[in-house]
């Protein structure tokens, strides 16, 4: 099972604390007197920004890669109304490349492959999967993959 | 206590139930479908986080029509 690189979850993460603290420091002026006006602005960042770091760790977990004896399976969920399985056939899959472009990509070691595959859908035909940590692995596998498909004809 | 926050804290309480009891809706249906990809604690934290929008709606409520 394959997933993107742990820092794409943090660089979110960082993003949605920065944004509580900026939160908390426009408010910090007005704070509230009452004890429980206090509890209701404190539940109320809870409720917005927990449930932003809780949805954002769920994509991270939920978006995978599967390889299987003969198909790749991308799993991703974009959003609550957008939600897609792909299952290419490792025998329909043309050429498989990796790159790692940038700095934090050669830094941290994870990288993009694409996959080019035979498959008339035009969505299937060109796969990306981005910032995908221990990549090298999955790039021998899926070329494991197709080579076993390739060789038995 | 000021009402202004304690209806603004009831919005927020709402659409966040709203939008986690669509969120792990989802959640329940890949699990159902892909056992692999969501494991026991992701899971459990979207719970978490549906009781919780859950509490504070009912808090909500209870504020709103303490005497």
């Amino acid at each position: 099972m394959y997933r993107s690189h742990v820092l794409m979850l943090i660089g979110k993460w960082l993003v949605i604390v920065f944004l509580a603290a900026c939160f908390l420091l426009a408010v910090s002026p007005s704070l509230p007197a009452a004890p429980l006006d206090f509890v209701l602005l404190i539940g109320s960042a809870f409720l917005i920004f927990g449930g932003l770091l809780v949805t954002s760790f769920t994509h991270w977990r939920v978006n995978t890669d599967l390889i299987t004896h003969d198909r790749l399976i991308c799993v991703r969920l974009h959003g609550i109304f957008h939600y897609s399985v792909d299952s290419i056939p490792l025998r329909k899959v043309h050429s498989i490349d990796f790159r790692q472009e940038g700095l934090l990509q050669n830094l941290f070691g994870y990288g993009n492959i694409y996959i080019a595959s035979e498959l008339y859908n035009e969505a299937e035909k060109n796969i990306v999967l981005r910032n995908i940590a221990r990549f090298e692995e999955l790039v021998e596998q899926l070329r494991q993959g197709s080579d076993n498909f390739f060789h038995q004809g | 206590m000021n009402a202004e926050m304690l209806f603004a804290f009831g919005g927020i309480a709402f659409l966040t139930l709203v939008y986690f009891g669509f969120f792990f809706h989802r959640v329940r249906l890949i699990r159902r479908q892909i056992p692999a990809v969501v494991s026991w604690r992701v899971y459990l934290l979207n719970i978490a986080m549906l009781v919780f929008a859950l509490a504070c709606c009912l808090i909500f409520f209870i504020l709103l029509l303490w005497p």
